[in-house]
């Protein structure tokens, strides 16, 4: 599928873009560590050149804190169409500016900064609305523009496919439009409060927000990683009345009842989810956010047809949701990423009960950075209750293969350091070594 | 397999859903009335029945002036299955006169010239009370729909038993359940043949646009053009639209829609490829999509098809809105949820119409001529040649659109609507 992708995108040629994603090494030829990937679960932590600045609006960073997400891991199990071996991944990171090109007078060297995950060019109708993650401009792949019809924003380390940016899980990273991609930290918010505004605080802020959560609503979670966690404590910072999260893994399920005092639902022991909901809320639920995969087909029916390639989607947390959802006034949000398509979709149930289904898209992290910041700054949102574990960039590979298993009692978000990184701060996790953890093994 | 047959055989295996009101009516014996009857697939039959009487205290009796066929009758009329049984009488879109009125019963006396909204609905649970008549909790029986969607939607009439089985209103006489709140008066200088479309196509048209939402000077795509395409063409002039593009394949449907509405307009015989055609006319891409079409059945275990709407998808911009106005019924395959999700596409099923809701504020624009059914309707043809019309309905020949049907009750015609034609067929080019 990957040679296919990436012969079809080669064959139509890049979309035109206002910025490049190319690679300059450094004259020196100093070179870094950082993540690559390989193949279908092959991921390796290699020495890469250090990137130099190319265009007059880049900026260099040197990482002082990255991590992994749930979304890498459709990268590492390669259904993320467009990657090509060699690609560094990650696209949360922060650090400190190292080296800037011409146009950038906003930041000095030394600065402490946390990107975006997206690449905006600031210039476009979309990021005029500060709406970043769909810029106009920043993605050359004409795969993309023809399953879709339009383009999203570029995202680092997210394979050809969103343009093919080199990513953050790398002790040095290019950030093109540095000025409109950096958000300068400020000295009282320490290094792990500030890295989740890459990705992790906007995404679940914004399934809330987009969705819709409204004051004395009932919310259903799908999903208790990090982002259903956030979006937990997000949906009760909106006013909702009921908050219950849904998961399978018995420690996340645990941990939201812990941290964030919710009921939860367990799916495997509940298999008929809407039916388990509509016991609890007969009349149905408002809001329900999909903060969980479409990597993971529950039923036969669907694991059948995603091995035999017939769909690359699941619709089952869809169709759930929507079943029990409330009639009209029901919203149902997605923010796990979808990819392409799927079948036996419940279109039926979701006209004819006049639910409103929204596709949350990326989240424009730009349109909300700022704001989720003066909820760090005034103890009102506090992001480290995700941080689980920390360890060095050395320990990449292993991390990859520790998510993807979730065997790790407690493993939520974890906090990569690099030799630049400050110590952890106060109350927040030590630095281990992935070999170094407990391990659960579930029954099979 | 969807069946008809299978459908029905799972509901009659289900106890039903409590509901306040007797669905099928008591029936006045040794009278008997002209009513038209599913008999089976592309089988309708215009038949001698009983005729219904008074059942619930709530209950008013009409007599038919003014009857039509529905683009979501051809549904039911190809045995898709909504739990038809032989001898179910068809028909949602009526108005007529009073005929009896039951005890309980304020807002009407014999007499009185009324529509009759095509959604039964209670008035009174929380649903109406909000003003979802369609999200009604009292109407529906069915505990297949329950299970299939979580949650019932309203009793409509003469739709099969998956909505409750009420017989139709393709007939002489209807038994309509909560009169006050199912039937609405018709303003003396408002013809029956403007009126008789707010029972559902006028309503679920503004239904639509309201529920996609519409914002001056806007560019809206509109997938098919059958009347409710065309009228939801006319509510966005009403509203102030920029741009409409419009999608379908039928000749005179498209004239009509760039005519009277200034449509730019998409015929997909010749643009196989919608969306790239719609880009080229609108790159940035739609601010909204409507989706107006049908689903199209595959011979398989889905009864819906993810075209139309997939076409919605990619031709609208990023963060847009695709509402669904035309029926959907159950599950499809091939949706773009990848293009949905990453796009930030709002998908708002529209539900069927809560015509209560907006039937005197349309009522109203018809009466002050700011809105026009009568655009949309091309043929006027006698009640008891609803078979043929059926079929020719169902082929859109001739550049028909909505026909009015008259029976021996009605008025004399409105001027302005078309004049009466006793062949079915005669204006059809063989």
């Amino acid at each position: 599928m990957q040679a296919v992708a990436n012969a079809v995108q080669g064959y139509l040629g890049p979309e035109p873009t206002s910025v490049d994603p190319g690679y300059k090494a450094r004259e020196d030829g100093s070179t870094m560590k950082a993540l690559a990937w390989f193949g279908t679960t092959n991921v390796k932590v290699i020495d890469a050149p250090i990137p130099d600045v190319t265009e007059p609006g880049d900026v260099i960073v040197r990482t002082t804190g990255t991590t992994i997400c749930g979304s890498d891991l459709h990268l590492y199990h390669a259904e993320i169409l467009a990657l090509q071996k060699g690609d560094i991944l990650g696209h949360e990171f922060m650090g400190k500016v190292e080296r800037v090109g011409p146009n950038v007078t906003k930041f000095k060297p030394g600065q402490r900064v946390v990107c975006s995950f997206q690449i905006a060019c600031g210039e476009c109708q979309f990021c005029k609305q500060k709406l970043s993650s769909m810029c106009d401009r920043t993605n050359n792949s004409s795969l993309m523009q023809n399953m879709y019809r339009q383009r999203t924003a570029g995202f680092l380390g997210y394979s050809h496919f969103t343009g093919g940016f080199p990513g953050g899980q790398a002790e040095y990273v290019k950030v093109p439009y540095g000025e409109v991609n950096l958000l300068p930290i400020p000295d009282d918010v320490s290094d792990e409060q500030a890295i989740y505004l890459s990705d992790v605080l906007p995404t679940s802020y914004n399934a809330v927000v987009d969705t819709g959560v409204k004051e004395g609503d009932v919310v259903a979670i799908f999903g208790l990683g990090p982002i259903g966690l956030c979006a937990v404590k997000w949906a009760q910072a909106k006013g909702a009345k009921t908050v219950v999260g849904l998961d399978k893994v018995p420690y996340r399920l645990e941990t939201a009842r812990e941290k964030c005092g919710i009921q939860t639902i367990d799916i495997t022991e509940n298999k008929n989810v809407a039916k388990k909901l509509l016991e609890l809320f007969p009349s149905g639920v408002d809001v329900s956010i999909d903060c969980s995969t479409f990597h993971e087909p529950k039923t036969l029916l669907h694991k059948a047809q995603k091995t035999l390639m017939l769909e690359t989607d699941s619709p089952e947390q869809v169709n759930e949701m929507i079943a029990a959802a409330k009639k009209f006034t029901g919203r149902i949000g997605l923010t796990a990423v979808y990819a392409a398509f799927t079948n036996n979709f419940n279109i039926g149930a979701l006209m004819e009960k006049g639910v409103t289904l929204k596709g949350n898209g990326q989240a424009p992290v730009h349109k909300y950075w700022e704001e989720i910041l003066q909820y760090i700054r005034g103890g009102k949102f506090d992001p480290t209750l995700m941080i689980s574990h920390r360890v060095p960039i050395e320990d990449m590979e292993k991390l990859y293969d520790a998510f993807d298993r979730r065997n790790v009692p407690g493993l939520e978000k974890v906090f990569v350091e690099t030799a630049a990184s400050a110590p952890p701060a106060p109350g927040c996790p030590t630095t281990t070594r992935v070999d170094d953890w407990p391990r659960i093994y579930f029954d099979a | 397999m969807a069946t008809n047959a299978a459908f029905l055989a799972a509901e009659e295996s289900k106890p039903p859903r409590k509901i306040p009101i007797t669905v099928q009516p008591l029936w006045q014996a040794g009278k008997s009335m002209k009513a038209l009857t599913w008999q089976a697939k592309e089988c309708v039959r215009l038949v001698d029945h009983e005729p219904p009487d008074l059942t619930d205290d709530a209950d008013v009796l009409v007599q038919v002036t003014g009857a039509t066929v529905c683009g979501s009758d051809l549904h039911l009329y190809h045995g898709e299955p909504f739990e038809l049984k032989p001898g179910d009488i068809l028909g949602h879109e009526c108005c007529g006169i009073i005929d009896k009125v039951g005890p309980a019963v304020k807002k009407h006396k014999v007499g009185d010239r009324v529509v009759v909204s095509a959604v039964i609905a209670c008035g009174s649970c929380d649903y109406c009370k909000k003003g979802l008549f369609s999200g009604c909790e009292n109407t529906n029986p069915s505990r297949n729909m329950e299970e299939m969607y979580g949650h019932v939607f309203s009793g409509i009439f003469g739709y099969g038993h998956i909505t409750g089985g009420y017989p139709g209103c393709q007939a002489e006489l209807v038994r309509v359940p909560f009169g006050d709140t199912n039937a609405t008066h018709i303003p003396d200088d408002v013809s029956n043949e403007k009126a008789l479309y707010l029972s559902d196509i006028v309503v679920t048209s503004y239904h639509a646009v309201r529920d996609t939402g519409v914002q001056t000077g806007e560019t809206i795509g509109v997938w098919g053009l059958g009347p409710i395409g065309l009228l939801i063409c006319q509510w966005l002039k009403f509203f102030g639209v920029g741009r409409i593009i419009a999608i379908d394949r039928v000749p005179e449907r498209l004239k009509l829609a760039h005519d009277k509405y200034g449509a730019e307009t998409i015929n997909f015989d010749e643009y196989e490829n919608v969306p790239r055609r719609v880009l080229e006319l609108v790159p940035k891409g739609l601010d909204r999509a409507i989706d107006a079409a049908a689903f199209r059945y595959e011979k398989s275990t889905k009864t819906d098809t993810s075209d139309i709407m997939n076409e919605c998808i990619v031709s609208t911009k990023k963060f847009g809105n695709v509402g669904l106005i035309a029926d959907y019924l159950g599950y499809a395959d091939g949706f773009n949820v990848g293009a949905f999700m990453e796009k930030g596409i709002r998908l708002i099923g529209c539900s069927q119409n809560p015509g209560q809701a907006y039937v005197a504020e349309c009522m109203e624009h018809v009466r002050q001529g700011r809105f026009n059914p009568l655009d949309i309707v091309t043929h006027r043809f006698r009640f008891e040649d609803i078979e043929e019309v059926y079929k020719r309905f169902d082929q859109k020949k001739g550049g028909i659109v909505k026909p009015f049907l008259e029976t021996h009750f009605s008025a004399p015609r409105d001027p302005q609507s078309p004049p009466l034609q006793r062949d079915v067929w005669v204006d059809v080019q063989t």
